[in-house]
C-alpha cells in the first residue's frame, strides 16, 4: 500500500515536471509561443456551454490563419465543472505548467475568481460574464454584452409589445442575480407590474409548482432567465401544463430551441450575420453564450500580442504592454466579429444587444 | 511548483475535512452528509468576520467554531434519536437546509453573488501571503488533527464510540448514554469542519454556495470510503487520491476533444474498482 501512495505521489510530481519540460519546448520551434489558458466547464451540467466556447477557440485559432501570424498560439483547455477550487486548479496548473500568458473565462463565479487570481499573478484575463468584477483591475477584460444594454433591449420589446405585467423566473448564479437585482426595481420604475417572482437552485429538477403557481398570476409575458438544463425542464414543463405565455430571455434560449419555438430572447450582436453559419458548419455545434465573445476575446488578445512591441531582449511581449495595446482599442486595428464594440477604461468590452426570435428551430434577428 | 503547492494545500484542507468527519462515521458509525454544511459555516464565518466585521483570520476560525458548536450541538439532539440509513437522510437533509440559507440569505450571505476579498492569516505582522507560508499554517493545522483524532481514537470516548458503532443496544445495556455520546462526537466533527472551511475562504479568496452544496458532502464521504473508514491515515490517504488523481489523469494525454469527459470515466472507474476490491478502504479497519 505504502508503494501504492509513493507512486501516486511520485506521479503527479513527475507528470508536472514532465510537463514542464513540455512547455519548453517553444525554445525548439522557429516562432515563439505565447500559450493562452482557458478554464471552462467541459463536465457537468454546464457543458452544453463549454463545448461550444472550446470550439469557439479552436475555429478563432484556425481562422487567424496561424502560418501568418508573428507568434504561435497554443490554446490549453480544462474541465472546472463549474466548481471554484477545480477552477483554482486549473489557473495554478496553466501558470506552472503550461507558462500560460493569459487566460479566459466564463461567467461570473469562476471569473470572479480568476480575476482576483490573474491580477495578482500579471496574467492577461479575457472573461465572459455580466458582472461588473470579472473586468476589475489591470489584467482583466470582460468581453460581455453588459447588464445595462440587454436592459434597455428587453425594456422596449416589453414597451412594443405592451406588455404590463411580468413574471420573472431565474437561476440564483452570480450575474443572474446581479441582473435581477438591477432588473425588478427598473421594471417598478417604468411602470411595469411583477406579478411573480420565483427563482431555481442550479439542480432542481421538478418546476411543476412554481409554474403553476406563476400561471394563476396571468403575467403577460415571463422572463426566464435560466440556463441549461434548468431552461429546457422549465420550457418542457410549461407547456405540459398549457402555460402558454409570451416568454423572453437573455442570451440562453440557444440552448433549448425546441422548447421557446416562436419565443423571443435578447442577446449580444453576432454581428456579422455570417459568424453564426459560419460557427455553426464549422462546429456542428448551436452558437451558445460567449460563443461570439470568446471568438472575439481570442482574436483581440492575439491582435494586442502580434501588435504589441518587444521590449529589448525579449521574444515575447511583456502582458503589461500588451493590456496597454488590448485598452487602445481604437488605434490597435483590431476587427471585430461583432458590428459594434466598445471598451470602457476598465477593460469592459460591451457590445449592443439584439432582438432574436427562434423561427423554426433557428434564432433570427428581429425588431419588435 | 505553485501548480503542486495548490494541491499540497487542498489536499491540506480536505484532509482536514475528512478526519473530521472520520470521527462521526468512521469511530461513531454515525453516516453523515451533513459535513458541507458546517465546511460551509466555517467558510462563510470567515468571509463574513474578515471582509464586513473587521476580525482577524484566527478570531474568525474560533467564531466559525463556535456557530458551528451550537448548531451541530442543536441539530445533534435531533439526530441522535436516529440510526442508520435514517440518519444518513437527516444529516443530508440539513446539508439542503444550510446551503438553501446560504443561497437565500443575501443580506448576511450575500447569496449567489458570493463574498470576494477574503484575507490571509496574519500573525503579529507577519501575514502568510505566500501560498509556501499558507501551506505551512494548512500542515500544523492538519496535524494537529491527525494528533487530536487519534487521541480520541484512543481514549475511553473513542472506545466508547466505537461499541456504540458495533452494537448501540449492548453499548446502552452497559450504561452508557449512546445519545449523549452521538451528540457529543456529532458537535467535535462539525466543529471542526468549521476550521478547514476558514482555510478554504481564505485562500480561494472568493466563495460562494456552491461549494458548499450536498455533493461536496457526498465527495468528502468518498474520500473516507476510499481511504478507509476509521482510520486517521486512510482519511489523509483518501484525501489525497481524491485530489490529485484527476490531475494525474490530465498528463495521459487523452484525446483532446473528449479528454475531460473520458477523465470522469476513468476517475469514476478506478474508484469502482477500488471499492470492488478493497471495500474496507485502502487503511479501513471498519466496513460499514
Amino acid at each position: 500500500m505504502k508503494k501504492f501512495i509513493l507512486s501516486l505521489m511520485m506521479a503527479t510530481a513527475l507528470t508536472a515536471c514532465g510537463d514542464e519540460n513540455k512547455a519548453e519546448a517553444p525554445k525548439k520551434e522557429e516562432k515563439p509561443v505565447i500559450t493562452i489558458g482557458a478554464t471552462l466547464p467541459l463536465t457537468g451540467n454546464l457543458a452544453v456551454y463549454g463545448k461550444a466556447l472550446q470550439k469557439s477557440l479552436d475555429l478563432a485559432l484556425q481562422d487567424a490563419h496561424p502560418e501568418k501570424l508573428k507568434y504561435t498560439y497554443k490554446i490549453v483547455v480544462e474541465d472546472d465543472q463549474y466548481d471554484l477550487k477545480k477552477a483554482l486548479i486549473n489557473v495554478n496548473r496553466f501558470k506552472s505548467v503550461d507558462n500560460i500568458n493569459a487566460v479566459m473565462s466564463f461567467w461570473g463565479n469562476i471569473g470572479t475568481l480568476v480575476s482576483d487570481w490573474a491580477e495578482k499573478n500579471k496574467i492577461v484575463h479575457m472573461g465572459c460574464a455580466a458582472s461588473d468584477k470579472v473586468g476589475a483591475g489591470y489584467y482583466n477584460f470582460n468581453h460581455a454584452t453588459q447588464p445595462q444594454s440587454l436592459l434597455n433591449r428587453i425594456l422596449k420589446y416589453y414597451k412594443d409589445n405592451n406588455f404590463k405585467k411580468i413574471g420573472i423566473a431565474y437561476l440564483q448564479a452570480l450575474e443572474i442575480q446581479e441582473f435581477i437585482d438591477h432588473f425588478v426595481p427598473i421594471l417598478k420604475e417604468n411602470g411595469f407590474e411583477v406579478v411573480f417572482v420565483t427563482s431555481f437552485n442550479p439542480d432542481e429538477k421538478d418546476l411543476k409548482m412554481e409554474i403553476l403557481k406563476m400561471k394563476e398570476k396571468q403575467p403577460d409575458v415571463v422572463e426566464v432567465l435560466l440556463n441549461s438544463p434548468i431552461i429546457n425542464i422549465f420550457g418542457k414543463t410549461s407547456k405540459e401544463l398549457g402555460f402558454d405565455v409570451p416568454m423572453s430571455s437573455i442570451n440562453n434560449m440557444t440552448d433549448a430551441l425546441e422548447e421557446y419555438e416562436g419565443q423571443t430572447f435578447v442577446t449580444e450582436d453576432s454581428g456579422k450575420a455570417s459568424f453564426t453559419e459560419h460557427f455553426e458548419t464549422a462546429t456542428g455545434t448551436p452558437q451558445t453564450a460567449c460563443v461570439v465573445n470568446f471568438y472575439d476575446g481570442l482574436n483581440m488578445l492575439i491582435n494586442a500580442y502580434e501588435k504589441t512591441p518587444l521590449k529589448e531582449g525579449k521574444q515575447i511581449p511583456d502582458n503589461e504592454d500588451v493590456v496597454k495595446m488590448l485598452l487602445d482599442i481604437n488605434n490597435n486595428g483590431f476587427v471585430s466579429v461583432i458590428n459594434q464594440i466598445n471598451m470602457d477604461k476598465e477593460g469592459n468590452i460591451d457590445s449592443p444587444a439584439v432582438l432574436k426570435r427562434i423561427i423554426n428551430g433557428k434564432p433570427t434577428t428581429v425588431e419588435k | 511548483m505553485e501548480y503542486l503547492i495548490n494541491l499540497a494545500i487542498l489536499f491540506g484542507i480536505y484532509s482536514m475535512l475528512a478526519l473530521s468527519l472520520n470521527m462521526l462515521i468512521g469511530m461513531g458509525g454515525l453516516v453523515s452528509l451533513a459535513q458541507a454544511a458546517f465546511y460551509g459555516i466555517g467558510a462563510y464565518a470567515t468571509a463574513i468576520g474578515m471582509t464586513s466585521l473587521g476580525f482577524g483570520f484566527f478570531t474568525t476560525i474560533i467564531l466559525g467554531i463556535i456557530i458551528n458548536a451550537v448548531i451541530a450541538f442543536v441539530v445533534g439532539k435531533i439526530l441522535a434519536r436516529f440510526q442508520g440509513d435514517y440518519y444518513a437522510i437527516v444529516s443530508a437533509g440539513l446539508s439542503i437546509i444550510v446551503f438553501s440559507i446560504l443561497q437565500n440569505w443575501k443580506s448576511v450571505t450575500h447569496g449567489p453573488l458570493g463574498i470576494f476579498g477574503i484575507g490571509k492569516p496574519e500573525i503579529g505582522s507577519y501575514a502568510f501571503y505566500s501560498n509556501t507560508a499558507f501551506l505551512g499554517l494548512v500542515a500544523v493545522f492538519t496535524v494537529a488533527l491527525y494528533v487530536l483524532y487519534q487521541w480520541i481514537n484512543k481514549s475511553s470516548f473513542g472506545r466508547v464510540l466505537k461499541a456504540l458503532r458495533e452494537d448501540e443496544k449492548l453499548t446502552q445495556s452497559m450504561g452508557y448514554k449512546t445519545k449523549h455520546y452521538k451528540s457529543v462526537i456529532f458537535v467535535l466533527s462539525a466543529a471542526l469542519s468549521g476550521i478547514a472551511g476558514a482555510f478554504f475562504a481564505s485562500y480561494i479568496a472568493f466563495i460562494d454556495p456552491s461549494s458548499f452544496q450536498l455533493k461536496e458532502g457526498i465527495f468528502l464521504f468518498t474520500i473516507i470510503i476510499v481511504g478507509g473508514l476509521s482510520s486517521a491515515l486512510g482519511s489523509i490517504v483518501g484525501a489525497l487520491i481524491l485530489i490529485s488523481l484527476p490531475e494525474v489523469l490530465r498528463f495521459i494525454g487523452l484525446p483532446y476533444e473528449t479528454a475531460a469527459q473520458l477523465q470522469q470515466m476513468i476517475y469514476g472507474a478506478m474508484l469502482l474498482l477500488m471499492m470492488i476490491f478493497k471495500p474496507q478502504g485502502l487503511f479501513g479497519k471498519y466496513r460499514m
